[in-house]
Order: structure tokens, then sequence, then C-alpha cells
């Protein structure tokens, strides 16, 4: 990826955000690794006109790099990020850049199937288009529908995590959502 | 017509709160993502102010989440996710949002408004006049 020009008219920055922003179904695959997601979003910007500076910016990309685990798969959260790709947007690419990724998500699997059980879980990189941060979300859908059952639930999942350093190392990166 | 105490960032809750109400029968896209976005800043400006935080632009939505990622994982784990489902309302105009998406924004609102101490059993509170009854 080479650097974003900053010359670039604000106007057609603000484009490119929009234009990152087209539906990029094809960037799931069967993995849900989001390989070739970058260039799929690239070819998408190719499409609509935009200059190559516009294809390069890195703002606003939501990267699809989904995989859903159930039932017994819930153990093996991890694997999600052991895939080697090329794509460095992808998940396993970033759990290949922050190892501590891939230490949370083995530790935090086993503590997620006691509390959600076989609930759906899903992990996505999002990259902010207002700060250009990217971190890691892991989505369980506990399909809980009390909140206040949620809200214990969720609390007693930051306890067991203020109990374990690798977990607490692995919050820098992974952004916990329940819903 | 609505009014609120422009200071105090919780208002910006009970304005979503307001607008959830009215808007879901049927759920409006538009009102939907005001809704989400309200949420968010209700939950950040709050936490902002309670910080040591300053500074404008950007950065500093992150830095406030690093800030309670060393006081409290609770609070900066679910600004972070607020952040995400603000900007994806507000940016990724191709994605619709749902109940469950409002639902959540304004459930984790509440939850960092309550970590905080700056409500009192999910009502209004102490001390908070709104200038008008959201009902």
């Amino acid at each position: 990826m080479t650097t974003t020009d900053t010359t670039v008219p604000s106007w057609e920055a603000h484009s490119s955000i929009s234009a990152a922003n087209v539906p990029t179904t094809s960037s799931f695959n069967s993995f849900g690794c989001g390989l070739k997601s970058s260039i799929t979003s690239a070819m998408a910007l190719v499409a609509l006109g935009f200059s190559s500076v516009a294809v390069e910016a890195p703002t606003n990309r939501l990267v699809e790099a989904k995989r859903y685990a159930q039932n017994e798969s819930s153990d093996s959260l991890a694997k999600f990020a052991s895939y080697q790709v090329d794509d460095e947007y992808s998940v396993s690419g970033y759990a290949y850049k922050y190892p501590v990724v891939t230490t949370f998500l083995e530790e935090i699997a086993p503590i997620l199937k006691a509390a959600f059980g076989a609930a759906l879980m899903e992990l996505a990189l999002w990259t902010s288009p207002v700060d250009e941060e990217t971190h890691l979300y892991l989505t369980i859908h506990s399909g809980i529908q009390e909140e206040d059952v949620l809200a214990d639930k969720e609390m007693a999942l930051f306890d067991e995590i203020e109990e374990n350093s690798l977990l607490r190392k692995g919050l820098a990166h992974v952004v916990i959502a329940i819903r | 017509m609505l009014s609120s105490q422009s200071d105090d960032p919780v208002s910006f809750y009970f304005l979503a709160l307001w607008l959830n109400k009215h808007s879901q029968d049927p759920l409006v896209p538009e009102i939907s993502r005001v809704i989400i976005g309200r949420a968010y800043y209700a939950a950040f400006l709050a936490a902002r102010d309670l910080s040591n935080e300053e500074g404008a632009g950007a950065m500093i939505h992150g830095q406030v989440i690093e800030y309670y990622r060393r006081k409290d994982r609770y609070v900066s784990n679910k600004l972070a996710d607020l952040k995400k489902q603000r900007e994806m309302a507000d940016y990724v105009l191709t994605k619709p949002v749902t109940l469950m998406d409002v639902k959540a924004s304004l459930t984790g609102c509440r939850s960092v408004l309550n970590k905080l101490g700056l409500l009192d059993g999910g009502g209004f509170p102490e001390g908070y006049k709104p200038l008008v009854a959201y009902s």
C-alpha cells in the first residue's frame, strides 16, 4: 500500500470515503478471511472513476473479514485468525501483526462458550473513517433478549477478563460487542 | 419542539430515547442513524468530561477510549463499540440500520452513563432538569 497523498482535495477525499462503502459482497469467501477485500474495494473505486489517490486511501474501509462460529466451532476462535493470507486488512493478517490477538482469541473461546453456549460469533475488522484506527471486533450474537440478563453476563465476562492478563492485553486490539 | 441543556452530554441520551420512541413504527432509517450518533456522543462526551483528556479533532475519541482502558475496561470497550456503531451509521449508508442496532446503541450508552455514575437507576440523573418533557 502506498502512502495516501495528503494533497488530495477535500471533496475528493470525501468522495473516496463514500466510494469505499460500495458493497463488497464479493469480498466474502467461504473461509471468511476477507481475502482480496482490498482489491475488491479498489476495483469498486476504479469502476466509479476515482483517481489512484482515492483508490489507495485506506479511510473508512470496512473489511468484511467474517467467519461465523457455530456450535462446537466456538472452541476455535483463534483458528479464524490463523489462516495466512496476503491481505493486510484481513483478520488473519491483523492477528499476525498483533500476536496478542491470537492469544486473546484462544483464551476467551472457552469463556465465551461457557457463558453463551453455541451463540453465533463474528469477527470483523473495522477501520475508523474518523481516526483511521483499525480494531478487531468480536461480536457475540447471544440471542438473549432480556437486557438485565445480558448486562449481567457482560459484566461477568469483563470480571473474568480483569483476572487474566492475556485477555487484558488483547483488549488493546479487540473490541467485544455483545448483542 | 425539543430543547435541552446543551452543556450536558447526558441530554443527548434522552434525546436519543425520545427519537427512538417516536420513530420505531415504522422505523425511520435516517432517524435511527441520528439516534445511534446521539447515543455515542452522549457516552463519549460524558466520558471525556470525566477524564483528564483534552483536545479536539479525530484523535480525542481514541484518547478517551485509551484512558478508560487503563481505568475501566468495560467502559473503554463499550465506548469503542458505540464508536464503531456511530461511524457505520454515519458513513456506511449502504448498510441498513436495524432495530437491533438502535437498541444496542441505546443500551450501550446507558451502560456507560450508569457505570460513570451519571444515571440514577436509568432515569434522569440527580439535578437534571430537562427543559421540556421527553414524552
